[in-house]
């Protein structure tokens, strides 16, 4: 880095970014770690939360958030959305945003230029690198870009699963098309799953090859050129009830360290990402078997391992350059935790009739009488 | 003390668990003018509801489709889908721009006919073509599509019977890697049964194939299934070129292109997720232009684009009849349209815009026709301003299928008009009064009042 | 009377019984506010021609409808052990008896 103040813009003001995902509950959205990981790097950056729903934990949480905005859901298209960030840049200019949701991403992608013109930096996939981590374009991923990834195919119709044995090995993974995933063992089994993955997410129903053996999840980030920026890689050791990570510890993996780099660079990924791959017990190697495209919840991992994966997207969504980060140490470990935050109820109050609130200094709850006043 | 403007007393309870839209959300939308002229004045003029179509809409959406193909290929020509909106207003701007007409039973083929379209420029679609309309086709030399075996065999039969030989063109369908996939039409291509249907039809001596349709889908969202589907449309013109030595003069792409719509199923709003016209037109004329065929047998691209044309020129104009609140507190509105002339309700989220926001809290709103059928729902939720009975709203985008498929179930149907570029107005149907319904009936003398 | 209910001026409403929390258009704030005060039901109509601009008609209607949607949502309900019969109650107010 230039020896210069980062947190500073060339006017005097505090860099000022733009997170989403407050929604740090049991199953949490990436904001509030990813705003750890910022303060981090930056403490006296300032930092805007932009919330979806006014109970979002993480608009209340002390020393996250200095502002927080409320945000039309991204199922209102990308106008209103520009509408709004135009608002908030009115009020307290953004110099980068970063989505951390997969149902807003391609509504921030229709904007990326009009926020580049606004000065708002940004670094996210592309909408073909959307499309293509699509579950049921993961065979084309291995067809077309030679990634690795367990042989699949995407079933529309019933009648195809009784010839499924001809181009897949049982058991399989039955995956529906958004959520859901089951193995099977026989066409039969396949039926029933298809069934009601078919009645509950619609077609395709995706049937993969079954890899038994170790799951790794990677956080990475891509420069967009082939290049990793770098990557941290986890092994969980806690889950919840939904089978996300509660608690993991980073691993060191040649192995896996090049196949990061090597699936990031068929992909030409930009931006960060979560891949969930597959260590095959038969011995086989290594297989993708899902990307998730935007940090994981568990990214203030990275900080803990020091590759503090989203200051560097942040400081690429500026424009500047950074180097890439070697391999990151094995054994840091973390453990989520969850406790009960006093609130202020004149802050939901705020939030609720006129969708913003400003944490000028620490507040304390209000009574009932202080709202009323 | 002055008074303050006014807006109604509203009170809404959070809910718990429920995502909060309290906030000042999202911004508020109205639409005053369609074309520049007074939505209020129209109410005036010709009642509510009404349906409104924009001359310069269809001209101006027409002009770019047309753009971004012949930019793209040499020899491309639309034809105007006819079931989609059969106005004659309508299907006269499409041809004064160049259209031809594709129509899919013996009524449509009439109207292009009076419309003065010349047989060889209409293109005859369907499932179901009766003989006396066949005959017709093959005497004005019609664009006869075949649908499946009994209908290439009375053709053959009524081409020998005229002792001519009569050019046809096959509809196919195939894999093209959407969902559903439509198999019901034409002939399969991946099961060989659209080859053989072709080698058939060339044994017969009477018939020679002219041209190759296909329509994958409707509101299909990936270009690229287009695409698909013209490379394999190319490749069994090549083939049938190879083995019988007849040319394939045009391929059809028929239709299905998206509009700027929304359906229920999609998260993000239409006008956010639904392709420009040029990625559809950059898939397909990149697939024929891949597709080897010699220079001077270049086959012409056909288009049967219907819904993407003219969706977005059509608006339906209707008032609030009454305010009501549900058992669970949801707010509710009545409206003098409903899915008698908005049929597309079914599938479609339309966009829902008062004609004048006063003001006032923003509530989720379930909007009902004014059918007395628990299915008349024309959006099961949108965000509404208090209105008022009396109160105008737009429903947009509506011009696709909603006035061809409105029916006269216990109301009769609206009248219809065109904004023209200068701003005219004119009445291109008018509404209808009883003798439209009752006047084909009739009454045996014994149960006269 | 209604000291379970925190009103404040932009409309955020808590009842402080239920834990319920409630949003509020301007005039809907200030109706509310007059319930409050203890303004009678049948006089809410015309305070609000007074300070916004609504004709009497208007606001009448609008009014009952406000006050229907407030007795629905029970946030003038008497706590259990309250005498009943107040006279001062919009429960028992005529406006209500005359909306079902």
């Amino acid at each position: 880095m230039s020896g210069r103040d980062d947190s500073r813009r060339a006017d005097g003001r505090p860099l000022t970014v733009a997170v989403t995902g407050l929604n740090a509950t049991d199953n949490p959205g990436p904001g509030v770690p990813v705003i750890r990981a910022i303060r981090a790097a930056c403490p006296d950056c300032r930092i805007v939360g932009l919330a979806y729903d006014a109970l979002d934990p993480g608009n209340y949480m002390d020393g996250i958030a200095d502002d927080v905005w409320l945000m039309p859901y991204p199922s209102q298209g990308a106008g209103v959305l520009e509408e709004r960030l135009r608002a908030i840049h009115a009020t307290t200019p953004l110099d980068a945003v970063i989505p951390t949701l997969d149902s807003e991403l391609p509504t921030y992608l229709k904007l990326v230029d009009r926020l580049r013109d606004l000065g708002i930096g940004t670094f996210l996939p592309t909408a073909d690198m959307l499309r293509l981590r699509g579950k049921d374009r993961l065979d084309a991923l291995r067809t077309e870009l030679g990634v690795s990834t367990p042989r699949g195919v995407a079933l529309t119709d019933p009648a195809a699963i009784g010839k499924l044995d001809e181009e897949l090995d049982f058991p399989v993974m039955v995956k529906g098309q958004f959520y859901d995933a089951a193995i099977a063992y026989s066409p039969m089994d396949v039926h029933a799953h298809f069934e009601r993955f078919r009645a509950k997410w619609g077609v395709p129903v995706i049937v993969q090859e079954f890899v038994a053996g170790e799951e790794y999840d990677v956080v990475a980030l891509g420069d967009g050129e082939g290049g990793l920026v770098g990557s941290v890689a986890m092994r969980k050791m806690q889950l919840t009830d939904k089978g996300k990570a509660w608690g993991g510890v980073t691993v060191a993996d040649r192995k896996l360290d090049a196949f990061v780099r090597d699936t990031m660079a068929k992909l030409r990924w930009r931006g960060p990402c979560e891949l969930e791959v597959m260590k095959a017990s038969d011995g086989s190697g290594l297989y993708l078997i899902e990307i998730n495209p935007r940090f994981p919840a568990w990214v203030y991992l990275s900080v803990g391992a020091g590759r503090n994966l989203p200051w560097a997207a942040v400081q690429l969504a500026l424009g500047e350059h950074v180097a890439p980060m070697p391999p990151a140490p094995a054994g840091v470990m973390f453990l989520r935790h969850s406790f009960d935050q006093i609130c202020s109820l004149a802050d939901y109050s705020a939030l609720t009739t006129l969708g913003e609130l400003h944490h000028a200094a620490a507040s304390s709850p209000a009574t009932a009488e202080e709202v009323a006043r | 003390m002055s008074r303050q403007p006014y807006d109604k007393p509203t009170i809404l309870k959070h809910a718990t668990g429920l995502a909060n839209k309290f906030g000042r959300g999202p911004s508020r939308k109205s639409l005053e003018r369609i074309d520049g002229v007074k939505v209020t004045e129209l109410i005036e003029r010709f009642g509510s509801p009404l349906f409104v179509f924009s001359e310069h809409r269809l001209r101006q959406k027409y002009r770019e489709a047309y753009r971004a193909f012949s930019l793209r290929y040499p020899k491309v020509q639309f034809s105007w889908s006819y079931k989609t909106n059969y106005l004659d207003a309508v299907c006269r701007i499409f041809h004064q721009e160049g259209a031809w007409a594709e129509v899919v039973s013996e009524i449509e083929y009439e109207m292009a006919r009076r419309l003065g379209i010349p047989g060889e420029h209409i293109l005859f679609n369907g499932p179901y073509k009766p003989e006396p309309a066949l005959r017709t086709a093959i005497a004005e030399g019609s664009k006869l599509h075949l649908d499946h075996y009994e209908e290439l065999y009375t053709v053959e039969r009524l081409a020998r019977e005229a002792g001519r030989v009569v050019p046809v063109s096959i509809r196919i369908n195939m894999d093209t890697g959407i969902h559903p996939r439509w198999d019901r039409f034409g002939f399969n291509l991946d099961n060989g049964e659209a080859l053989d249907a072709i080698r058939r039809l060339h044994a017969g001596g009477h018939l020679v194939l002219e041209g190759i349709h296909s329509h994958i889908g409707t509101f299909v969202l990936d270009p690229e299934a287009y695409g698909r589907a013209a490379a394999k449309m190319a490749e069994l013109a090549l083939t049938v070129r190879r083995e019988t030595g007849m040319v394939v003069k045009y391929l059809d792409v028929g239709g299905g292109f998206a509009s700027r719509s929304t359906l229920h199923s999609q998260y993000a709003p239409g006008a956010d997720g639904s392709p420009p016209i040029d990625d559809y037109a950059e898939a397909i004329t990149s697939a024929l232009l891949g597709a080897g065929f010699p220079q001077n047998e270049m086959p012409t691209l056909m288009l049967e684009t219907g819904r993407a044309l003219i969706d977005d020129a059509g608006f339906m104009v209707t008032r609030v009849v009454g305010n009501k609140r549900l058992a669970n507190g949801t707010r509710a509105l009545i409206v003098d349209a409903g899915v008698n002339v908005l049929f597309t309700s079914f599938w479609y989220r339309h966009d829902v815009l008062p004609v004048l926001d006063r003001g006032g809290m923003l509530e989720e709103t379930v909007i009902y026709g004014p059918l007395c059928m628990n299915i008349d729902v024309v959006r099961p939720s949108v965000l509404l301003p208090p209105l008022e009975a009396g109160d105008a709203l737009v429903i947009r985008p509506v011009g696709a299928y909603n006035l061809t498929q409105s029916m006269q179930f216990i109301r009769l149907r609206p009248a219809a008009i065109l904004i023209g570029e200068n701003q005219e107005v004119d009445v291109v149907r008018r509404a209808e009064v009883l003798d439209d319904l009752k006047g084909p009936e009739l009454l045996p003398a014994r149960l006269a009042p | 009377m209604y000291e379970h209910l925190a009103l404040s001026d932009n409309g955020f409403l808590f009842d402080t019984r239920s834990g319920a929390t409630y949003s509020l258009s301007r005039t809907g704030t200030f109706l509310l506010r007059e319930l409050m005060r203890g303004t009678h039901p049948s006089d809410l109509a015309a305070r609000l021609t007074d300070a916004f601009e609504v004709d009497l008609p208007a606001a009448a209607r609008d009014c009952e409808q406000f006050l229907f949607r407030v007795k629905d949502l029970a946030l003038l309900d008497e706590a259990s052990d309250d005498d009943d019969d107040d006279p001062g109650s919009p429960r028992a107010a005529e406006p209500f008896g005359g909306v079902r």
